[in-house]
């Protein structure tokens, strides 16, 4: 090593180190270009509109057992509320017996009266907005009962009044519509048909329901073994019955064979003992909507195309 | 095992840091390569303009002196190839023409034979370094690729420990198994470039200490002719 490649090694030496803190350094660096974050939007391909309602039907039973039991404790708690209220000019009339709290246990005698007025409640629990019309036919024939059911009786009704709604006051100092109001108050809470049946299934529902049960039967279909060429082009149309439970209820009955023809004729019983195999392979089916078992639509009954994976 | 690193910036230290072993020896073997391949290219820059200058003055003086036996008095101390060149054959003039007797043919023979075997010397020690040129040239990509191919291996080793084929897994171990590549390209690039320059320059060095060797060979042997 020479006196001219003592230098070189000194300079290379000094350009190595150069480069090297350039880069470690990052001078020689681009600033990071600013890439447009993908924001991911959320896709509904639920129908929002149905074109059929799918609320529950409004219950028929009727309702006048119930409120014996519920009256009572409505009572007190309604009594306060009368003070503030009596802004509206039908007051007056049940102004005067307020003052006599004490009458209360006169009301529970009266009550077993109003089990004959069930036949007024049924009429304006269907149509709700109809109400106001009906209840004024029937002033003429209770003003019987009112004097019978005394005083107290239009207390309560003004009681109730003032809780529910100053509007229906009008009608309310007959005292007979007082069980009504608190009939349908309360009825749509304690009725047995609390558990409503979705009165249809909707579309997105069916197809909600309906993906459910494919995704668990897909892991039997992907089972079978095609038996011979040209039979994955065979269709079978299966009805499957459930149990509310979602385990099938009997076999499943093929209902119609698609895709047949010369060539794979001979394999289509073979597809049917598939296709059967498959659905009772992969039941019972989880997480199925109960509410939605056998309203119209429902999966109490589906009816499935069944066909060869391939 | 490559772990994804946070701010991706090309920092060799990094990198470096962040690679298998077997991918670290590679790259430190090619950056010792690149330094020395950078000593050769400057030094031989060096020692090449210089032996030009020296060989430019070296004939001029040698076509302005008169006699190059008072000529080889002054000029036998230079540590020259250009000046060893002319003493072999100053030299072999002298071995050949001590005796009575003098072979004419013989001696042409001799000076013509010690002038080149000393040319092809000298050109030897100047061209001494750039087989390392080549050298590094034609292997250093492969040294890096073999250092890529052996970081890609790991990082590949680490996707099926990781269970994961994220680009953020991956990236890291390729960016640095792709290092030892880039080192080896960068020491290999410029060695190839000065070898060919070098080559070059050494042919013209060649091509100039002949043309000065024919040169008094024929002025030997036109005195030879006069003696005789």
């Amino acid at each position: 090593m020479d006196r001219s490649e003592r230098i070189g090694l000194g300079v290379s030496i000094a350009a190595h180190a150069a480069v090297f803190a350039a880069l470690s350094l990052s001078l020689l660096k681009t600033p990071p270009q600013e890439t447009p974050k993908a924001i991911p939007i959320e896709i509904s391909l639920a129908d929002k509109v149905g074109l059929e309602s799918t609320a529950p039907v409004v219950s028929q039973e009727e309702l006048a057992a119930k409120k014996s039991p519920v009256e009572a404790p409505v009572e007190p708690e309604s009594a306060p509320p009368p003070a503030p209220d009596p802004q509206p000019q039908p007051k007056p009339q049940p102004a005067p017996p307020e003052p006599r709290p004490a009458p209360q246990p006169k009301p529970q005698p009266p009550q077993p009266k109003p089990a004959p007025a069930e036949k007024p409640q049924p009429k304006p629990k269907p149509a709700p907005a109809e109400k106001p019309q009906p209840a004024k036919p029937e002033k003429p024939s209770k003003p019987a009962p009112p004097s019978k059911a005394a005083p107290a009786k239009s207390s309560d009704a003004a009681s109730k009044s003032a809780a529910t709604g100053s509007e229906r006051r009008p009608a309310k100092p007959t005292g007979n519509l007082a069980g009504l109001d608190l009939g349908r108050s309360n009825n749509r809470t304690n009725s047995t048909a609390l558990a409503n049946p979705a009165s249809k299934a909707s579309a997105e529902e069916v197809a909600s329901f309906r993906g459910l049960i494919a995704r668990q039967i897909q892991p039997c279909a992907n089972r079978q073994v095609t038996p011979g060429p040209g039979a994955e082009r065979i269709r079978i149309l299966v009805r499957l019955s459930f149990n509310p439970d979602g385990s099938l209820a009997g076999n499943p009955d093929i209902t119609g064979v698609q895709g047949n023809d010369a060539s794979n004729g001979r394999y289509v019983d073979r597809v049917k003992d598939l296709a059967i195999a498959t659905f009772k392979g992969c039941t019972p089916i989880r997480g199925l909507p109960a509410n939605l078992y056998a309203v119209p639509g429902g999966w109490k009954s589906l009816a499935f195309s069944y066909k060869l994976p391939g | 095992m490559p772990s994804v690193s946070t701010g991706a910036v090309l920092s060799p230290i990094h990198l470096f840091l962040e690679a298998d072993i077997v991918v670290k020896l590679v790259m430190i073997g090619l950056l010792l390569a690149s330094l020395w391949t950078w000593t050769i290219i400057i030094g031989f820059a060096l020692k090449v303009s210089s032996l030009r200058k020296e060989m430019q003055r070296f004939e001029t003086d040698y076509r302005e002196a008169d006699d190059f036996d008072e000529f080889h008095r002054r000029a036998a101390g230079r540590d020259q190839p250009i000046a060893r060149v002319f003493a072999a054959g100053v030299s072999e003039w002298r071995r050949s023409t001590a005796g009575k007797t003098i072979d004419r043919e013989g001696t042409r023979e001799r000076l013509a034979t010690a002038m080149g075997a000393t040319v092809a010397m000298e050109i030897d020690r100047i061209s001494d370094r750039l087989n390392f040129l080549a050298t590094v040239g034609s292997v250093a990509p492969f040294v890096g690729l073999f250092g890529t191919v052996w970081g890609i291996m790991r990082s590949f080793t680490g996707i099926a420990a990781a269970q994961s084929s994220s680009l953020a897994v991956v990236a890291p171990g390729i960016a640095e198994a792709l290092f030892a590549t880039a080192i080896g390209l960068f020491a290999a690039i410029p060695a190839v470039i000065a070898y060919n320059r070098y080559s070059h320059a050494v042919n013209r060095v060649e091509a100039r200490l002949n043309r000065f060797a024919d040169g008094f060979h024929a002025t030997l042997s036109r005195r030879l002719e006069m003696e005789g």
